[in-house]
């Protein structure tokens, strides 16, 4: 058994940053947990060590010669496999992009993170083309839940989630068109942002939906959530859709939380969409923000319907983007993606046309949900994770089709480019289950310190796997 | 509906493969975006409920957003 590798990301930087340790030892005892647990999880799909150990040596020799040290000095991450990392095809999960010609440069949001002290471990899996929620891949393998092997993880950021989750990555970066950094965060029990619609730039990152991707970290802390979103931070070019907003920092303000906040739990269709667990984890996720007992319960059922516009639009903004993949190697797709991808080619435009205006509707009544309450609070999945290979939920006395509604309660709030925190509520043992935190655009900041909030009262607390827990090795940290 | 007379008209015109073993999951597929329509069309949208086309911006490319 592998010593415990470090796990905490602030810790990490503040141990590096005081000479208590060396990026290179960090990396080493990184590299080592990951061969050891990866074999069992299969989070990722390349391991950069070469490249970590050049970084790691790179950054102690700069701190050696006096240079002050980047907010995330020495904290390993992995990143999805769409984000292109020189040197490598980027792969999005597909076997089709294996031919593709390595990437020439790092996705803009790596170069952030190293320019801020941080060290790529590697490559991790998703779902194909990032068209799933159950983190199952024909060509890559599953990419197992750490706290249950035979789970789910989620998708399509599974190996992202799953290697935070397991202590192999302390932070992970990943993509949401519809859920895919909340479902997974949601399974996987840690914590996900996914910023408003334009905030991070996807510059080299491989697009699935460009009207509706974001990108964003995972971590295992609300405080490790903002110190890596603070770096990523920041207007770029080379992404048409990145708002031209100046960076609003997280973490100074992490430990500002408004005392008389508003929330709003919504009923209705969110509530019959879920399980009684999923609906209990939101409630105590209520009443952790609302300490004064000002929850409402808005009715905002507008969203199933917004639900629907983002599977419409995904369907079709998806098979557009692939077209002339399935044209000519439809054979080589995951035949779960591929059978969905190829019914969205063919679907009546018109149905596609009202979907826009459906989610400009949406947006409307979503905003003005807001003058009444300060966040949406709101589970991320309905279900904690299922078993691998299971393919219905039974929901409310419904049996539906497990790959489209795992994620129909993320589904609503990035069609319209909210920005949402998932926090993991379960205690040690169980199998987690996360909750949205959901706020008016460009609030990332604020609703870093919500999740700060319930994670010090010990709402949200992203417990490690029990199998971790019972290894007689030590954390350095 | 008959998704799979759909299927095989609509695939001709995009010059889409498809393979006879694939057609249930399409036809799946197809159904379940049919119901997300039928959801879409119980929403009563007015006239003016309309949704702005993408505008193109010159500066959002050019020197310009660079220098901000």
């Amino acid at each position: 058994m592998s010593e415990m590798p470090w796990v905490d990301a602030s810790g990490i930087a503040e141990a590096v940053a005081e000479g208590r340790t060396s990026a290179s030892d960090v990396v080493e005892s990184t590299l080592a947990w990951i061969q050891t647990k990866n074999p069992e999880i299969n989070a990722f799909t390349e391991v950069t060590e070469a490249r970590a150990r050049a970084e790691a040596a790179a950054l102690d020799a700069a701190i050696a010669r006096g240079m002050k040290p980047g907010p995330l000095a020495g904290v390993p991450f992995a990143v999805k496999n769409l984000f292109d990392v020189a040197g490598l095809p980027t792969l999005a999960g597909s076997r089709i992009n294996q031919d593709r010609a390595p990437a020439t440069r790092d996705a803009v949001l790596i170069e952030r993170m190293r320019a801020a002290g941080a060290i790529l471990v590697g490559a991790v899996g998703m779902g194909e083309y990032a068209y799933d929620f159950t983190g199952e891949n024909a060509h890559e393998g599953d990419v197992r839940n750490p706290h249950d092997l035979a789970r789910m993880s989620g998708g399509s950021s599974s190996g992202s989630a799953a290697a935070t989750a397991a202590w192999m990555a302390p932070l992970s970066l990943g993509s949401d068109t519809n859920g895919s950094l909340r479902v997974p965060a949601s399974l996987c029990g840690v914590f996900s942002l996914k910023p408003t619609y334009g905030r991070l730039p996807r510059t080299g990152t491989f697009s699935f939906v460009d009207s509706l991707d974001h990108l964003g970290p995972f971590a295992r802390s609300a405080a490790d959530l903002a110190l890596a979103y603070d770096a990523l931070q920041g207007w770029d070019a080379g992404d048409h859709a990145c708002a031209k907003r100046k960076a609003d920092p997280a973490y100074p303000t992490l430990d500002q939380t408004p005392e008389a906040l508003r929330i709003g739990l919504p009923g209705g269709w969110f509530a019959d969409s879920c399980t009684e667990a999923a609906l209990a984890a939101a409630e105590r996720v209520a009443k952790g923000l609302a300490a004064d007992g000002q929850i409402s319960r808005p009715n905002l059922d507008e969203a199933e319907a917004g639900r629907a516009a983002a599977y419409l639009i995904t369907n079709s903004e998806g098979a557009a983007f692939h077209l002339e993949r399935l044209r000519t190697r439809a054979a080589d797709f995951d035949p779960d993606t591929r059978d969905r991808f190829l019914a969205g080619a063919v679907l009546p435009a018109a149905w596609v046309s009202r979907a826009q205006r459906v989610r400009a509707w949406w947006l409307k009544s979503a905003l003005a949900a807001f003058r009444s309450v300060d966040a949406l609070i709101v589970p991320a999945t309905p279900v904690s994770a299922p078993l691998r290979g299971q393919k219905h939920l039974d929901l409310a006395g419904r049996r539906v089709p497990l790959r489209p509604s795992l994620g129909l309660l993320a589904q609503p709030f990035s069609c319209i480019g909210l920005p949402v925190v998932t926090v993991p509520v379960f205690e040690p043992g169980e199998m987690p289950i996360g909750v949205q935190i959901v706020l008016p655009p460009w609030q990332e900041a604020r609703a870093l310190a919500l999740a700060q909030k319930l994670g010090r009262e010990g709402v949200a607390v992203a417990h490690p796997p029990s199998n971790l827990v019972e290894t007689d090795a030590h954390a350095v940290a | 509906m008959d998704w799979e007379t759909y299927i095989e008209s609509t695939a001709d015109l995009m010059a889409l493969p498809i393979d006879p073993a694939w057609k249930p999951g399409i036809v799946g597929f197809l159904a379940l975006a049919g119901e997300m329509a039928a959801t879409l069309d119980r929403v009563e949208l007015d006239d003016a409920e309309l949704t702005l086309a993408p505008v193109y911006s010159p500066d959002a490319f050019g020197p310009a957003a660079e220098n901000e």
